[in-house]
């Protein structure tokens, strides 16, 4: 008994012992009203200091600090020219980095970084797009609302992304390869002025920690390069088969029905 | 193509841009960094301008990190040295009544619950003003951010034994402190 240091207990309430040792202690703890009693102190202080601090972790990521990252960054509409190098070298790029076998955090990263952005006029009014002296990266994609958005709604429910004025409609959920949980959803303006733009299509995946990382937003182009009305439906052929050619690399089974979805929602994407 | 689309693939297309990739990433850890400075802070304008100094400083030194390293932690380890740099410059906070702001963010709850979880926030920041900065700091790294021992002996260039003994005594002090107050 004189073994239980306190240094031990709390290492034994934040999960750095084997599971041996662990062991051990957990059955000494449950006889022992005064080692529970100890160890209740570090739960407790842990619990304590999440709840408080984790105010900060639920709120958006303000806007001057993303803005200071990305300041004189090398990005460019220079590179962005440079990039333009048609769909065979886009998937193939997709492709690789979709068949990772694991999410690791580079791969995250990596995936992350897959940002398509088309040139609607509209879109880059409301801050999705790019331009020349702005970076392509969006706030949408560390989001905090879109994020916890994705999280509860079922799919064909929008929901407000009130800091940018824009409304989230998911449309489809499925169980990636790597064993993560990914959306495909919509993006449509809540501007006057956007109303008629056809919406732009995002995937976004699950990460362990909970929060929704979008991996690839397509935003279709203004209105005069679209085909004609009645030739498309709810969003222009070529930006729908190109975010659909994504989805499907990272497809490891068929779309969720709304009743799976719901279940799923409930247990937390569990 | 039926009509045109531009890719942006930062980094990857070019082969690796190191800068946008090492931005990236930097804007991704925001909402943790953000975190770790107001656990130190208590307040959120200080936290920013903490993260933002940090932010600032890693781009300047970039070429220091190693990429097989963890940034996280390179991150934490900036604004831990930021902090040390601050206090050793200045021996003035704005933190001295931070808590109030937080406490007052939360005004307005009428619910029993909510009070009580208002009376616990305010405590356990009231309890973190009087923790030194060191106790501060691994309590932010182990028990609101979850880093191992390991990993928060890496990042305060302390032996893990020091990081366990300091911890324990830390968490033992702030539950003293905020549970003397409803004895």
């Amino acid at each position: 008994m004189h073994e239980l240091t306190d240094e031990k207990l709390m290492s034994f309430v934040d999960g750095e012992l084997n599971k041996q040792e662990a062991g051990k202690i957990e059955k000494l703890i449950r006889n022992n009203s005064t080692l529970r009693e100890r160890t209740n102190i570090f739960r407790k202080s842990k619990q304590l200091l999440e709840d408080t601090y984790d105010l900060s972790s639920h709120e958006d990521v303000p806007e001057h600090l993303v803005a200071g990252i990305w300041k004189n960054s090398d990005s460019s509409a220079e590179k962005e020219k440079k990039t333009d190098k048609g769909g065979f070298f886009l998937m193939k790029i997709i492709r690789s980095l979709f068949q990772m076998p694991s999410w690791q955090p580079a791969h995250a990263l990596a995936f992350s970084l897959t940002l398509c952005v088309g040139i609607g006029s509209g879109w880059f009014a409301a801050g999705l797009g790019t331009t020349e002296n702005q970076t392509s990266f969006s706030p949408l994609m560390v989001s905090a609302e879109l994020s916890h958005g994705l999280e509860n709604s079922v799919s064909g429910t929008s929901f407000s992304i009130d800091s940018q004025d824009i409304l989230i409609t998911p449309v489809t959920s499925f169980a990636a390869q790597n064993g993560y949980y990914c959306r495909q959803y919509e993006i449509v303006g809540k501007h006057p002025d956007m109303r008629n733009e056809p919406p732009a299509i995002g995937v976004a995946c699950r990460a362990e920690s909970g929060q929704w990382i979008t991996r690839a937003v397509v935003v279709p182009p203004p209105p005069a390069l679209s085909p004609p009305p009645g030739e498309r439906g709810f969003v222009p052929a070529g930006a729908g088969n190109l975010i659909d050619q994504i989805t499907s690399e990272l497809m490891a089974a068929p779309p969720m029905s709304i009743t799976k979805e719901k279940e799923i929602i409930s247990s937390q994407w569990q | 193509m039926t009509f045109i689309i531009k890719c942006i693939f930062l980094a990857v297309q070019t082969g690796g841009n190191g800068s946008d990739i090492f931005r990236q990433k930097l804007v991704e850890l925001l909402p943790r960094l953000r975190r770790f400075a107001y656990t130190l802070t208590s307040n959120r304008y200080d936290a920013d301008d903490l993260v933002q100094a940090a932010c600032e400083r890693a781009l300047t030194k970039k070429d220091l990190f190693k990429s097989d390293t963890k940034m996280d932690s390179w991150m934490f380890k900036i604004i831990h040295r930021i902090r040390i740099d601050m206090s050793r410059s200045s021996h003035s906070s704005r933190s001295e009544s931070s808590f109030d702001e937080a406490y007052n963010s939360l005004e307005g709850g009428n619910s029993s619950n909510e009070n009580e979880n208002r009376i616990f926030l305010k405590q356990t920041m009231q309890a973190m003003q009087t923790m030194s900065e060191k106790e501060r700091t691994l309590l932010a790294l182990v028990c609101v951010d979850g880093r191992s021992y390991k990993e928060t002996a890496e990042i305060l260039s302390v032996p893990v034994g020091t990081v366990m003994s300091r911890l324990a005594r830390a968490r033992t002090r702030l539950y003293d402190l905020i549970h003397k107050d409803n004895k």
